[in-house]
């Protein structure tokens, strides 16, 4: 799995292709399957050893649409808009889970349970997590710079 | 990744190297996958000495029984992945002897933790910027 920088930073790569608004709301679902995937660790403190194998459906296009009806009633924002950018922002945290190889991780169903096809594009491994950190932060600078020679040029 | 064979235990390696009878255990070792064929094994530990032991996860389901143990002959060092585990992308060659492609160190990596703090750090600043917590729920700010 990338970082969590990645994650915020590809969440970011989308929003300024798209232009969409407001960024944060696609990054928080971006890093939000992580963070499901981070309450395993109560099992430090509690006696749930198997709740690590029922925590994958955050990973999962099903877990998306959960975990959207559970945070939109948090917002006070159009509904409508709200799903699109937690779909745009699960696509995005998938997407970049999916180049790993997942040799080192769990193996995820994004299609759970209509299709228990196991999928990643696996081009990068976990020990060169880094070039997908370095490779994003590089191509949101561009964008960024772009944007700006583009303003300077219509100004 | 030459120079790294993988053989079963207790055959001898393609240098003529008799592997260590001293390790024994090796028993459940089965091979169902055809010549040539590449796959995928994740080792959970890696002696010192280079002559290994293992292993938990068979990446590539058919090659392996769990928990088989296998040597390895090296001509470059391997090293124990720290609290991790080693993967191997190997390619069969005959029954017991596998030629090691890539190799890759699962480490835990302190500083992807450190980056990764980096990341909520830069989420929460951008959400406290463009949202505020009211009594009904997060409403965006005016200036967002």
């Amino acid at each position: 799995m990338p970082d969590w920088l990645s994650h915020v930073i590809i969440g970011l790569i989308i929003c300024e292709i798209f232009n969409l608004k407001p960024k944060s709301l696609v990054i928080f679902v971006a890093l939000l399957p992580d963070f499901v995937t981070k309450i395993s660790y109560l099992r430090l403190f509690f006696d749930i050893q198997n709740l690590n194998q029922y925590l994958f459906i955050a990973h999962t296009m099903i877990g998306a649409l959960l975990i959207t009806m559970i945070i939109l009633p948090f917002f006070r924002y159009p509904e409508l808009k709200v799903f699109k950018l937690v779909i745009i922002g699960w696509i995005s945290h998938i997407f970049a889970d999916y180049l790993f190889n997942f040799a080192f991780e769990p193996q995820y169903l994004p299609f759970f349970p209509f299709f228990w096809q196991k999928i990643n594009i696996g081009i990068i491994w976990a020990d060169y997590y880094y070039v997908i950190t370095i490779t994003s932060i590089m191509i949101y600078l561009i964008i960024k710079l772009a944007r700006q020679k583009l303003q300077l040029f219509d100004s | 990744m030459s120079g790294i064979i993988m053989v079963r235990e207790n055959r001898p390696s393609p240098k003529g190297e008799a592997c260590h009878q001293s390790m024994t255990g090796g028993v459940g070792f089965r091979l169902t996958c055809e010549i040539g064929v590449v796959g995928n094994i994740v080792a959970s530990n890696i002696n010192d000495n280079q002559n290994l032991y293992f292993f938990k996860r068979a990446g590539y389901e058919t090659l392996t029984e769990k928990d088989a143990k296998i040597l390895i002959f090296s001509d470059k060092p391997l090293r124990k992945a720290k609290f991790g585990v080693t993967f191997l992308k190997i390619k069969y060659i005959e029954e017991g002897f596998f030629i090691v492609q890539d190799l890759h160190y699962g480490d835990y990596q302190n500083i992807k933790y450190f980056v990764s703090i980096v990341g909520l750090i830069i989420f929460l600043v951008l959400f406290n910027k463009e949202w505020r917590i009211t009594k009904h729920g997060w409403r965006l700010r005016h200036n967002a």
